[in-house]
């Protein structure tokens, strides 16, 4: 480890955040490049933690924070363990390569220093959030990210989309902050502390309390339900997409999203020992998951079938691929945990990937919408080959890392006998090949349907973008295609000490082979082969369910209709009837009652050396007065 | 101790203003400014050094009589180090402002300043009451001819003279007290007193408490106690604002630094009941001081005003007697003063510029001067009871002994009390930022680095202490310790 590795690796950032702005002052590319070497030094710092904690050892770094009077001291940890670590290490790992890919993609937008500021800060916030020992420090850093997630959702503030997108990002997410913080409260209430390992020690000593605990824990997935975009609160995720795309790549994709299934992971992996998971008495927190998981799974998949927006499909598969996650934390048990934070690892890879090619697209075209783009893979044929990596990762086809990753979470939900959310997750499973394909051939396969293509700066035609952008691309194709790899599955689970092999149940395999063959039939015969035309499902039967997909079930609407306008009706009514006659009413009242009163108490500082003398004669003999009479007793 | 028989910080400080004067005297008018303003600048530099030494090293001398100037008893403890601590980082700061602001006779004014800090030095270092009450004498008249220095200005004149009779006064019922005292006693050094009054017999013989009363009394007037108050928001505004700094800031804590010594050294609580009393007064002080400042159109006697409420704060968590309230007491002497210094050299920064104190005036003034109106904010909030500021910290602790006393339902009154605080602080950030300029606010640039940079760094330390409160927490125990072992 180097030196006060896990201080650096959240500080720097955090600290050096404040001085972006500056460096963009001198020069733009000084302030590239600080935020760059700011963010590789964090890197560096999490990455030389690894071989600390490899095997699943894990160590507790404190330093008294608030020294309360009286010797009470309340003290601020870091857990260094191989979750913290790993996640410490997407972050400023994925977060350093989509930084690069900024210098290219971000080089002709206006507002600079706020854009690399935002994303400086959010990476110390997120090394913050994974590495805090201290609960309160933890929903610091979760703060800290979905601020930065609203300033970069709203990055391009001109625009009332981008505007409206990140209050709703920021509102939904909200509502599960709030969640968060009551289970963080009921963890304190209980247990006197906000460190997760002493309440983890609490727990070893005295056992779990089963109402209490699954009480927190829900009200923590709710938390994680809002930040990581589960039903019913996802509604946020694809409207993010108003941001720059290294945003989506980054928060949306590879790392904030990623902070509920932390969150589970870490309550499941700390709080209560492996070997008792499932047997903890905490069947309707890990019931809910897996329901959620499961539903939530299959229902963003078939979003993402009917959507036109480049980056809005990946955002759907995004919605999908977490809950996917919490489906097999959700499972209760070893093979759950690490299926989920293996597909975690495998996920942030190839989708920061997808995320970054989407970007690559939209940097030369110029347009989120797919039906405009097509035939770019003879234009652009890094970003189609590496793009095909990230569809073959998604889809999960071998011997790519989504293959392995969800093989294992298939198997989980096997080995548990979880029959329906494996049934949801097949069903998902096929829509994503679909829609994955669906992708990929509207993008880059067929003709080109964009017409003449404009650029802002000058050179017209498609052209592949520079190396700076594509350099991040091979290398995150190169995580995508080795990370799911059997040696590379070994390390992994050695380096959470788990030392038991797991075993691939055969008939996990014959669910990935069916949810491959289903899926690749689907899409050659419409998008590959073209024996199908797509075009037909907008009409005939299935054309309500599409007009159904294309409004997103009509959820939007729905809580647009009852939370933002009922809202507004309400707060309206309360305004005109409470607000202004009885409240505004009380407090003028008040004040003026208040300033009246001030007015004559003012006639007691008279500025006469005659009164003020007096003022310390009366003073005296009042405190002589008051000790005479407790020498007498009076008191 | 080389040549005086004095602690080292003090030495340093009566050298330099000697050499000041010398240098400053010696030297042109151009030249002066700059000897003067440097010589005082580094003695209060080193002496803050020295000091900082000893604090860190639990460094506890006693200088008896023979050994120190004749009859004199010199002890210098944790309590002592830690307020000359608080009250030399302040004269640090209104000196290197002071470069800037004080345009004439700057010899005279740094001589002065020295010397003002050589009476306060000596107040906390004096271990008998007759070190204790020429120490106490040369910081008076010190800040007497301080308040007067602008003496064309009538106001200033008036005043000092104000400011004058009624501090004699208060030095008159201190002495007097002191008197009575070596009467009952016999003896002159506090821990002698210390095991006289310890006696059941003499608490109860009526004229230890006259003494009291009159002691307790004396410092009052110099801490702003009401109702001994009422010269402060005279006296404090008059004088150029680096002073007002100083007067606000740390030169009222002397009163509160003789009452904890005294209450907690030398009169028992035991014998002498005086908590519930103390109480009393900490509670009137805050009230009064909070309710005055509400509507002042005057900036720097508005944060006159803050100060008695602040003193009264720090009374109330004296008169606890808990260690919460007295740590955090102790604590916010040292925030107070941060908090305080700041807002009147930001206040000054504006007066500078815009030659008005009138807060209708300086409306916008924040729009014109950002870093002036930002730090001025920084200091505002701190003492709004903001958290993550350092006042709200040590309000938080004393309002915590509060809730854990027997008197508890008394911290609602400073709860109250930090709430009315808040109205008045956030009235004038709202004046210097969101109302449109007035037409004395013209466009103009923000004072020198020399004024710049104290404020800069005060509320950069107004936000380091209120993030990080723990090393200062442990400072302030430490410096109680000091006391309450002696006991």
């Amino acid at each position: 480890m180097l030196p006060y590795a896990p201080w650096i690796a959240w500080l720097l950032p955090i600290l050096g955040s404040a001085l972006v702005p500056a460096f963009f002052r001198i020069h733009k590319r000084a302030g590239e490049l600080y935020s760059i070497l700011l963010i590789a030094a964090a890197a560096a710092a999490s990455f030389s933690m690894v071989p600390d904690v490899y095997g699943g050892r894990s160590l507790l770094v404190s330093v008294p924070w608030l020294v309360l009077p009286g010797g009470e001291v309340l003290e601020f940890g870091l857990l260094v363990d191989p979750l913290s670590v790993l996640m410490a290490c997407i972050a400023t790992g994925i977060g350093l390569l989509i930084l690069v890919y900024s210098v290219g993609y971000m080089a002709h937008e206006e507002g600079l220093p706020r854009y690399w500021f935002f994303m400086t800060f959010f990476i110390g916030g997120m090394t913050l959030l994974v590495l805090s020992d201290n609960l309160a420090g933890l929903y610091i850093g979760w703060e800290i990210v979905g601020i930065c997630s609203y300033a970069l959702i709203s990055f391009y503030y001109h625009r009332k989309e981008a505007r409206y997108a990140g209050i709703k990002a920021f509102v939904t997410t909200r509502i599960g902050d709030v969640m968060l913080f009551a289970a963080i409260a009921l963890l304190f209430a209980k247990y006197g502390t906000l460190s997760v390992s002493e309440i983890a020690h609490e727990v070893e000593l005295h056992g779990i309390e089963p109402q209490l605990m699954t009480l927190a824990m829900l009200l923590a997935f709710g938390g994680a339900m809002g930040k990581s975009a589960q039903f019913p609160l996802h509604v946020w995720l694809p409207d993010a997409m108003e941001g720059p795309t290294p945003v989506s790549a980054l928060i949306h994709a590879a790392t904030m999203v990623k902070a509920g299934v932390y969150l589970m992971a870490r309550f499941s992996w700390t709080l209560i020992p492996v070997e008792h998971l499932g047997t903890s008495g905490l069947d309707q927190w890990y019931s809910l998951m897996i329901s959620i998981g499961a539903f939530t799974s299959l229902f963003a998949a078939t979003m993402g079938l009917v959507m036109n927006d480049i980056k809005r499909v990946v955002a759907y598969s995004t919605i999908s691929q977490l809950a996917l996650m919490f489906t097999a934390i959700g499972a209760g048990s070893i093979y759950g945990w690490t299926a989920g934070t293996y597909h975690l690892l495998s996920h942030s890879a190839f989708k920061a990937l997808l995320f970054l090619a989407a970007g690559s697209v939209i940097h030369a075209v110029g347009t989120n919408d797919i039906d405009r783009m097509g035939g770019l893979r003879r234009y652009m044929p890094v970003t189609f080959y590496t793009a095909l990596v990230g569809v073959l990762s998604l889809s999960g086809i071998p011997p790519f890392s989504g293959f392995f990753t969800k093989d294992l979470i298939v198997n989980s939900l096997l080995k548990g006998g979880h029959w329906v959310p494996l049934a949801l997750v097949t069903a998902a499973s096929v829509l994503t090949v679909v829609y994955s394909f669906r992708w990929l051939s509207r993008v880059f396969l067929g003709e080109f349907r964009g017409g003449e293509v404009h650029h802002p700066d000058g050179h017209g035609g498609l052209h592949e973008s520079p190396p700076v952008m594509t350099t991040p691309l091979v290398v995150l194709a190169a995580l995508a295609a080795v990370i799911g790899l059997p040696p590379v599955e070994e390390q992994f689970l050695h380096f959470f000490g788990i030392e038991e092999h797991i075993e691939v149940d055969p008939m996990a395999y014959a669910v990935s082979a069916l949810i491959l063959g289903t899926g690749l039939l689907f899409s050659y015969l419409y998008f590959l082969g073209g024996r199908l035309d797509p075009a037909s499902v907008r009409s005939g039967a299935l054309r309500p369910i599409h007009t159904l997909l294309v409004n997103r079930y009509y959820i939007d609407a729905a809580f647009e209709a009852v939370f933002v306008n009922g809202f507004i009706k309400l707060a309206s009514a309360v305004r005109r009837y409470v607000e202004e006659r009885v409240i505004d009413g009380l407090n003028y009242a008040s004040a003026r009652a208040f300033v009246y009163f001030v007015q004559a108490f003012r006639y007691i500082q008279t500025g006469s050396s005659n009164v003020n003398v007096g003022g310390i004669a009366i003073g005296i003999f009042l405190i002589l007065i008051f000790l005479l009479g407790r020498l007498l007793g009076y008191f | 101790m080389w040549l005086l028989p004095v602690p080292d910080q003090l030495e340093v400080l009566i050298v330099g203003a000697l050499v000041t004067l010398a240098v400053g005297s010696l030297s042109g008018r151009e030249w002066g400014r700059l000897a003067s303003s440097v010589t005082a600048t580094v003695s209060f530099t080193a002496s803050l050094y020295i000091t900082l030494v000893q604090f860190l090293n639990g460094y506890r001398v006693t200088f008896g009589p023979g050994q120190g100037i004749p009859g004199s008893v010199i002890v210098v403890d944790q309590l002592s180090n830690f307020l000359s601590l608080v009250v030399l980082a302040i004269f640090v700061f209104s000196s290197i402002y002071s470069v800037g602001y004080i345009e004439e006779r700057h010899t005279e004014f740094f001589s002065l300043l020295l010397v003002l800090a050589i009476g306060m030095l000596g107040v906390f270092y004096a271990g008998d009451a007759v070190s204790f009450f020429i120490y106490w004498e040369v910081m008076s008249l010190s800040s007497y001819l301080l308040v007067a220095f602008n003496y064309r200005e009538w106001e200033a004149v008036e005043a000092s003279l104000k400011y004058l009779i009624m501090s004699s006064t208060g030095s008159a019922a201190l002495l007097f007290g002191i008197s009575l005292l070596y009467g009952l006693t016999g003896d002159l050094t506090f821990a002698g007193m210390r095991s006289v009054l310890a006696s059941e017999a003499l608490a109860r013989e009526t004229w230890s408490i006259a003494a009291f009363a009159f002691v307790v009394g004396g410092l009052a007037v110099n801490a702003a106690v009401a109702p001994f108050h009422f010269w402060l928001p005279d006296a404090h505004p008059a004088a150029p604002s680096p002073v007002s700094a100083l007067l606000s800031g740390v030169v009222i804590k002397a009163g509160v630094y003789g009452m904890l010594r005294l209450l907690l050294n030398v009169f028992p609580l035991e014998q002498y009941g005086w908590q519930l009393g103390l109480l009393m007064l900490g509670l009137v002080t805050m009230t009064v001081g909070n309710l005055m400042a509400a509507l002042q159109d005057d900036i720097k006697r508005l944060l006159a005003f803050s100060s008695i409420a602040n003193i009264g704060y720090i009374v109330f968590g004296i008169s606890l007697g808990n260690q919460l309230g007295l740590v955090g007491s102790v604590l916010h002497v040292l925030n107070h003063a941060v908090a305080k210094a700041l807002l009147f050299l930001s206040a000054g920064s504006f007066i500078h510029t815009f030659h008005t104190r009138s807060l209708e005036e300086l409306s916008g003034a924040g729009k014109v001067l950002p870093v002036t109106g930002i730090t001025y904010s920084v200091g505002a909030l701190s003492l709004a009871g903001v958290p993550g500021l350092n006042a709200f910290v040590s309000e938080y602790v004393i309002i915590a002994g509060a809730l854990a006393s027997p008197f508890w339902p008394f911290a609602v009154v400073m709860i109250l009390n930090v709430l009315i605080g808040a109205m008045y602080h956030l009235r004038v950030i709202q004046t210097i930022f969101l109302k449109p300029s007035s037409q004395k606010v013209n466009p103009a640039r923000e004072p020198g680095y020399s004024m710049l940079v104290p404020m800069v760094i005060l509320a950069i330390a107004a936000i380091v202490i209120g993030v990080y409160p723990a090393p200062f927490l442990s400072a302030a125990e430490a410096a109680l310790r000091s006391v309450i072992l002696v006991r």
